[in-house]
């Protein structure tokens, strides 16, 4: 039995998170996921704290039919530990890690794949995507407001007023 | 062989929807999934799902609960639907408990409505991250 082991924190679950499911269990017969933990993803420098806790993110991911086991991932130095306690053949991650120090010295261990990320998708762009669209939808109730308001009838706002445009962080350097 | 009928947009798909669709297929032994189409969002007046039908449908392909996803493109295709399929029950949200549009059904098949998940939806992720767009002080 071949067996894949994937990492990530894998937030608000979207189609490249799937791609990348599915694509890893097809390399093998038994995916393994070490999923970052909230106090693990807190002492990354940069990195936005995820939307959902640890426990739905983890709940979320074993209702994935490709996910046979959903582990933690607490620090970066446990991979060779899940390793041998897991017999895994093969690690698999996002071409955004291809290269890293951080999985590189685990071919002494294992084989170790990158595959594409799915293009025009990431949790940072939904965010983004969502903020947007949430911004129009905002000026354009404002704007109906302004037409259907009588003179002198004060405005409720539909969502909170930014001050200024707000700035998401870039994606996470990591 | 028990047959579970569902219907829903599930666009950004989430915990509520991942534990409706576990509870779902819990009550039988076959899951199937009407999934809006984007025209019959827009029919509706709803706003346009994030994801296209296309990516709706494969993510909840995903889920190991489903069995089969199929388009929902009209109101009135669900009474054929539970013919087609042989659905012995229909499943929602309850949010839908006493609508007429799921009600009518009951002379074709088992109707039951689950409870939503408090505090989880695809409008209260939306209003989150954008409040914290808005208060995250810059890096």
């Amino acid at each position: 039995m071949k067996r894949v082991l994937t990492y990530g924190t894998f937030d608000l679950l979207h189609w490249g998170h799937i791609r990348l499911l599915r694509r890893a269990k097809a390399m093998g017969d038994y995916l393994v996921v070490g999923l970052s933990t909230d106090e693990f993803n807190e002492a990354k420098p940069g990195k936005q704290p995820s939307y959902h806790p640890f426990e739905v993110r983890q709940l979320m991911l074993e209702s994935i039919r490709y996910v046979d086991l959903v582990i933690p991932e607490v620090t970066w130095d446990q991979k060779v530990d899940d390793i041998r306690r897991h017999e895994i053949d093969v690690v698999v991650m996002g071409s955004d890690w291809e290269g890293s120090p951080r999985f590189e010295y685990l071919r002494d261990y294992c084989d170790v794949v990158y595959l594409p990320r799915t293009e025009g998708t990431s949790t940072s762009q939904i965010r983004r995507d969502l903020l947007f669209e949430a911004i129009e939808y905002k000026k354009e109730a404002e704007r109906k407001a302004d037409s259907d308001a009588a003179p002198g009838t004060a405005k409720i706002p539909v969502l909170p007023t930014p001050s200024r445009r707000p700035k998401l962080p870039p994606p996470p350097r990591r | 062989m028990k047959r579970i009928l569902t219907y829903g947009t599930f666009d950004l798909l989430h915990w509520g929807h991942i534990r409706l669709l576990k509870r779902a297929k819990a009550m039988g032994d076959y899951l199937i999934v009407a999934a809006s189409t984007d025209e019959f969002v827009q029919h509706k007046g709803a706003r346009a799902s994030y994801h296209s039908f296309e990516v709706r449908k494969a993510m909840l392909e995903a889920v190991r609960y489903v069995d089969l996803v199929i388009p929902e493109a009209s109101w009135e295709q669900k009474a054929e639907d539970v013919r087609r399929y042989r659905a012995d029950v229909v499943v929602m949200g309850s949010d839908w408990e006493g609508s007429p549009r799921f009600e009518s059904l009951r002379s074709v098949c088992d109707v039951e409505y689950l409870p939503r998940t408090e505090g989880v939806s695809t409008s209260q992720i939306r209003k989150d991250l954008l409040t914290e767009a808005v208060t995250f002080r810059a890096a």
